[in-house]
């Protein structure tokens, strides 16, 4: 393998310093989710009592700090400076968190989908009996009720302030972690209505509005599985919300291909970064500044971390053991 | 907005329906009273202390819900089936809190129990699943009637 024709600009950087503060909220709403979803699944916990539905809802509770745990992790190792075993340094272990929380979002969905659809098929009747409380025999259906008020109170305000955090650092963990505590909410929302459902006397209320509500999950774990393992096989940068080209990354694609006419371009991702290669042009200086380059807004330019110039292979891109001549 | 409507629809259910809820999919409480009878298996053997504690409680369910029990006595196995497909609205019988049964009825508080080498047996009456409003009933009734928590 040779490199004859590489030139790189930019290297490997630790955290850029203008997502510094950023990245410090995102790891403090990361951390608060932790908290405040411990609370709700202890709550939930108490709460379900003898009901499959609801302990479904706990076991989704307990999945949905996925996101966060791999958000914290990933934010550990992704400043740290490149070793000799990690030359490239760490920006990836962004991009393996987020399949690991794209595949918690998809197996939440999956399993509620699941469990709603047999509990209509087997036509199961839940039962919601009374419980003591305070020397009162009230209905179980109403504390079932107020845990999932309660549980639903913090994924909407964490999900409202992660997701322009994530836009910012244009984190696709943090985004997925905003995505889950949809579905947490949905969830619960779903959940309210069947139990009040059931309480009317509807026993599939709540394994319908689980089913309905379980799909639009399915699809945001979907979509976030088929962006992140494009990620991960070197595939074009894509859009937080969507499996498609990201809008900076065509907008870098089209500046490039201008200023290198007949060279080929190609862009992938590592986490956050973009690395672009550049096959077939004329070496330029030596120093090339990649915040000039960037055809975006100036305050994520940051994007662009890496610039390499290699030779063409003339059996054309994507030929099977292409690593240049 | 979503969310809003769907929190503001909760809650007018929740305040219009609170008085009367919950409610019984099939209908059991609403039938036992119109009809003034429910249908009760009683899983044999049958004698001795359980049966006066079973007659206990199902006097109290009879003033409770205005209606006379049918009774009939028969091994478990086919009084639970028929209680799961809607034959019968309540058995009452000697069951293990862990028999497979438990999650496919509704187990309710013990009307007796005793010790033997072999643990304890409980006297349970046992409803059908989902069937809310009848459970609330004999639940309330059987913990009056029952063994002290």
């Amino acid at each position: 393998m040779s490199r004859d024709g590489e030139v790189e600009e930019g290297g490997i950087k630790p955290l850029p310093p203008e997502i510094r503060s950023d990245m410090a909220r995102g790891r403090r709403l990361a951390w608060w989710t932790i908290g405040l979803m411990t609370t709700v699944i202890v709550v939930m916990g108490f709460a379900a009592g003898s009901s499959q539905a609801m302990r479904t809802a706990w076991i989704e509770d307990l999945l949905s700090l996925i996101p966060a745990i791999v958000f914290l992790v990933a934010a550990h190792f992704e400043p740290k400076a490149p070793t000799r075993l990690f030359p490239f340094g760490y920006h990836r272990a962004n991009s393996l968190s987020f399949l690991i929380a794209a595949v918690a979002l998809g197996a939440v969905g999956a399993s509620l989908l699941i469990e709603s659809v047999m509990t209509l098929i087997k036509q199961e009747h839940a039962t919601v009996g009374p419980m003591t409380l305070f020397g009162h025999d009230i209905w179980a259906g109403w504390m079932m009720v107020a845990a999932l008020v309660y549980s639903i109170v913090p994924p909407v305000i964490l999900g409202r302030l992660k997701l322009p955090v994530a836009t910012r650092l244009q984190d696709k963990v943090l985004h997925t972690d905003a995505m889950m505590q949809k579905a947490d909410w949905m969830t619960g929302l779903a959940g309210i209505a069947g139990v009040i459902g059931l309480g009317l006397g509807f026993w599939w209320a709540d394994a319908a509005a689980a089913a309905i509500i379980s799909l639009s999950i399915l699809n945001d774990g979907i979509k976030a599985l088929r962006s992140a393992t494009a990620e991960l096989v070197d595939g074009a940068p894509r859009a937080l919300d969507k499996d498609a080209e990201a809008e900076d990354a065509a907008s870098l694609r089209h500046e490039l291909e201008a200023r290198y006419p007949g060279a080929e371009v190609r862009l992938r991702e590592t986490g956050r970064f973009i690395h672009a290669e550049v096959a077939g042009a004329e070496r330029p200086d030596r120093v090339v500044d990649l915040k000039a380059l960037w055809p975006g807004p100036p305050e994520r330019a940051w994007r662009l971390a890496q610039l390499s110039f290699v030779a063409r292979d003339e059996r054309g891109p994507g030929a099977p053991g292409d690593f240049g001549s | 907005m979503r969310r809003a409507l769907a929190l503001a629809a909760a809650a007018a259910l929740s305040a219009a329906g609170c008085d009367s809820i919950p409610k019984d999919p099939d209908g059991t409480l609403d039938r036992v009273r119109a009809e003034r009878v429910f249908r009760v298996g009683v899983i044999a053997p049958h004698a001795g202390a359980h049966a006066a504690a079973s007659r206990a409680f199902l006097a109290r369910v009879s003033a409770a819900a205005a209606a006379q029990p049918r009774i009939e006595t028969g091994a478990a196995e086919p009084l639970l089936k028929r209680l799961e497909e809607g034959e019968l609205d309540l058995v009452i019988g000697a069951m293990h809190e862990k028999s497979p049964w438990a999650t496919m009825v509704s187990l309710l508080p013990p009307l007796a129990e005793e010790t033997t080498p072999h643990g304890k047996i409980r006297l349970l009456p046992i409803a059908r699943n989902g069937e809310n409003d009848w459970i609330t009933l004999l639940h309330g009734q059987a913990k009056v009637a029952g063994v002290p928590e």
